[in-house]
């Protein structure tokens, strides 16, 4: 083919005039051979036939992984009935059996059981389907969470804290599993993409089986149909390519015998019976070969049963490792709350220690003693708020800073009012008045002529001793009208009234006479003055009270 | 016409089995031989269509300044063998196809018109179907004159390679020279 482009070749090499002629040929041959498209099909063929028995290696490879897996775990005589159900999973989920062999592996060292592990089996898949999840990672978070792990379950939504999936049993986090998985990949099986993935997976074990059919061959002669059909006719299909196979690679061993140097040697005797021998030899090992090929793992072998029904040691080895398997559980399941209940009472203790050590903590002790003393209510639920969020209580906090913030609400409301309310009335605001007022009453006072009236007259006893004055009269403060005087106009209604008079006779004659009688002698004026004083003070501590004035020099009789 | 050697290639092969990393240095010596006279031949691309209907489109013929100078580029790898059983140990190569159009265009195709509904269908390879009898000319007229290089007529890489007047061509027979001299000495020990 011309290279394309404008070249400028700097440096060349002549390769010799003959490769251009071999290279013709050659490009001639591959255009006739590209042309009947055998070059390319046998290509095609090869490449199947390697690729097919790589998948075929490497699925031996696993299936004995996995029986040597059971046999370790003493369930060696499952192994016909798990393959089986692996290979009836496989077709019916259209997940290859390369996921599910490591899988139930994995499965059965975890349980212990094959009854379970076929349980979680099935279960992964639709938690798979889904949950969009790989179906790989889906049993292993389905093994770790058997044994207690539950951190890899939270990426399917369950609804549930990763507090509450640590204290829930492995039987209640399958319940959830399935109440929200059920039936997905039934769902995914009947869309497009599943039925892609169920004719994918069946070819892909027809590959296996058979390690060399075409399958572009198969597809396009059963293509049409349903698609459990082609997946059954294919199934048919492999076993038929697989037996046909077989009997041309005995046939040919068979010839391969009978054109051997000796057996041609020994044909020329008439009483030799290599050949007869040897041919019968073939088919005999050709039989076993096929027998052992197809030998029934599981079914019925003419009238006997092979493999349904299990031998009573068989049972009793399944039912062993079932009642295993459910003790491991509950051993499993009670270790789990035995954690659980030694967490709760650590944290108890840990509490306890909390508790106890606030009593030497300053803070503590500080709150505590400002809480005894007179606090407003506000102070005293600032103080337990803080004492609160000491302690880590939350919905204490929660209530009591709710608390503080209405009163703090109520106060700045409270100030808010205070702020918009109108001015007080000032209370002096009439002292101007009352001040003229008394300054005309004491002009008027001033200008009055009081009359003197009788006056009732008040005995005492003055003791020198301590005698007790007289009561005092009701007229002693009051008005004087009733003492039977008259003042004039404007009758003295105060005691300031009375007081402007300074008229003590007027005023004495209005409280009347007070006597005093001294026990004992009186010898000197200075003893009859101490006589007088002692039963003035007296009278004045009995409620009379009196008052002394002096009036042009001389003192007003009493 | 290049320049015939003999044997390099196998020299390259055991220069390469024995000591490949002298023959990286090698072939960048090559490379930075070539890098400029490939930039300079992107340079005269011209950055705008020359031709007023001449404008990018989805046919490889329409012009794509980008395209082109990205088809510009050099090979130091021994090509595949071309009719006359030469391989090149190195090239410059413009590939686009209209960068090799506008590469080459010297001489108009012969003009037979475009093609009539009616009668027999006349061969249309290489000939010129425009309604215009002269726009074979003008295309030419319209993309500017080349140079002639030893390599050919050209407005690109040949015009490059003719103003590089060998300088390239020496310095990549250089490298070459070397390659067979320290394959020889490692076949004769």
């Amino acid at each position: 083919m011309a290279e394309k482009g404008v070249r400028i070749r700097i440096v060349s090499e002549s390769v010799g005039k003959g490769f251009k002629e071999a290279n013709k040929s050659l490009a001639f041959l591959k255009k006739t051979v590209a042309g009947l498209g055998i070059a390319a099909a046998a290509k095609a063929i090869a490449n199947f036939s390697i690729e097919a028995a790589k998948a075929f290696a490497a699925d031996e490879k696993a299936a004995n992984r996995l029986a040597m897996s059971v046999k370790n775990l003493g369930l060696g005589f499952e192994t016909p009935r798990i393959e089986r159900y692996i290979s009836d999973l496989s077709a019916m989920s259209g997940v290859t059996d390369d996921q599910l062999r490591p899988s139930m592996q994995k499965l059965l060292q975890t349980t212990g059981s094959v009854t379970k592990a076929q349980e979680l089996l099935t279960q992964a898949l639709d938690i798979s389907r889904g949950s969009g999840v790989e179906y790989e990672t889906v049993v292993n978070d389905l093994s770790a969470a058997y044994l207690g792990q539950t951190k890899g379950l939270s990426k399917y939504s369950l609804g549930l804290t990763k507090a509450e999936l640590k204290t829930m049993t492995f039987a209640q986090v399958q319940e959830k599993l399935t109440s929200q998985f059920k039936g997905a990949n039934a769902d995914y099986l009947e869309t497009y993409a599943g039925k892609f993935e169920s004719i994918t997976t069946a070819a892909g074990e027809a590959q296996e089986k058979i390690g060399g059919a075409l399958l572009t061959a198969v597809t396009d002669v059963f293509g049409s149909g349903d698609v459990t059909i082609l997946i059954a006719n294919i199934e048919k299909l492999s076993i038929k390519i697989s037996n046909l196979i077989d009997e041309t690679a005995w046939k040919w061993k068979k010839f391969w015998f009978a054109t051997s140097d000796r057996a041609i040697i020994e044909g020329f005797n008439p009483f030799s019976t290599y050949v007869e021998d040897g041919l019968k030899a073939i088919d005999i090992a050709h039989k076993v070969a096929l027998a052992s090929r197809n030998a029934t793992t599981q079914g019925y072998l003419g009238s006997m049963p092979v493999g349904i029904y299990e031998t009573p040691a068989e049972k009793a080895a399944r039912l062993k490792a079932a009642a295993d398997a459910a003790k491991r559980e509950k051993e499993l399941a009670a270790l789990a709350n035995k954690a659980a209940r030694d967490k709760a009472k650590a944290e108890k203790e840990a509490l306890r220690q909390k508790k106890l050590s606030k009593i030497f903590d300053l803070e503590y002790i500080q709150i505590y003693a400002a809480l005894q003393g007179k606090l407003s209510e506000e102070d005293r639920t600032r103080l337990r708020l803080q004492l609160a969020i000491m302690d880590e209580n939350v919905d204490a906090a929660e209530n009591l800073a709710k608390k503080l913030g209405e009163a703090q609400g109520q106060t700045s409301m409270l100030a808010t009012f205070l702020r918009t309310m109108p001015d007080a009335k000032n209370p002096f605001s009439k002292w101007g008045e009352y001040l003229l007022e008394l300054e005309l009453d004491a002009k008027r006072i001033a200008a009055l002529q009081f009359n003197a009236g009788d006056a009732g007259s008040k005995k005492t006893n003055a003791d020198q001793g301590g005698g007790t004055g007289g009561a005092a009269t009701d007229q002693g403060m009051g008005g004087g009208a009733g003492a039977g005087g008259q003042y004039g106009i404007g009758e003295p209604k105060t005691y300031l009234d009375y007081l402007a008079l300074g008229q003590f006779e007027a005023r004495s004659s209005g409280y009347g006479t007070v006597n005093i009688t001294v026990n004992g002698s009186v010898l000197t004026n200075q003893e009859l003055t101490e006589a007088i004083r002692q039963g003035l003070l007296n009278a004045s501590l009995s409620g009379s009270s009196s008052t002394t004035n002096r009036i042009n020099g001389n003192f007003a009789a009493l | 016409m290049p320049t015939e050697v003999k044997g390099v290639i196998k020299a390259r092969k055991v220069l390469k089995e024995f000591n490949p990393d002298l023959l990286k240095e090698i072939q960048k010596e090559m490379r930075d031989a070539l890098k400029p006279i490939v930039a300079q031949a992107k340079g005269f691309v011209p950055a705008t269509s020359p031709l007023r209907g001449w404008r990018k489109t989805d046919n490889f013929w329409s012009f794509d300044s980008a395209e082109m100078r990205r088809g510009i580029t050099y090979s130091i790898a021994p090509s595949r063998a071309n009719e006359q059983g030469f391989k090149s140990l190195a090239q410059i190569i413009n590939k686009s196809p209209m960068g090799a159009i506008w590469e080459t265009a010297r001489k108009p195709q012969e003009w037979i018109g475009p093609k009539t509904s009616s009668g027999k269908a006349i061969k249309s390879k290489n000939k010129s179907r425009s309604n215009n009898p002269d726009a074979g000319q003008y295309f030419i007229a319209g993309i500017g004159v080349g140079v002639m290089s030893p390599q050919g007529y050209g407005r690109g890489i040949r015009k490059a390679w003719a103003r590089d007047e060998g300088k390239t061509n020496a310095a990549i027979i250089k490298s070459v020279e070397k390659i067979a001299r320290l394959a020889e000495g490692k076949i004769n020990g």
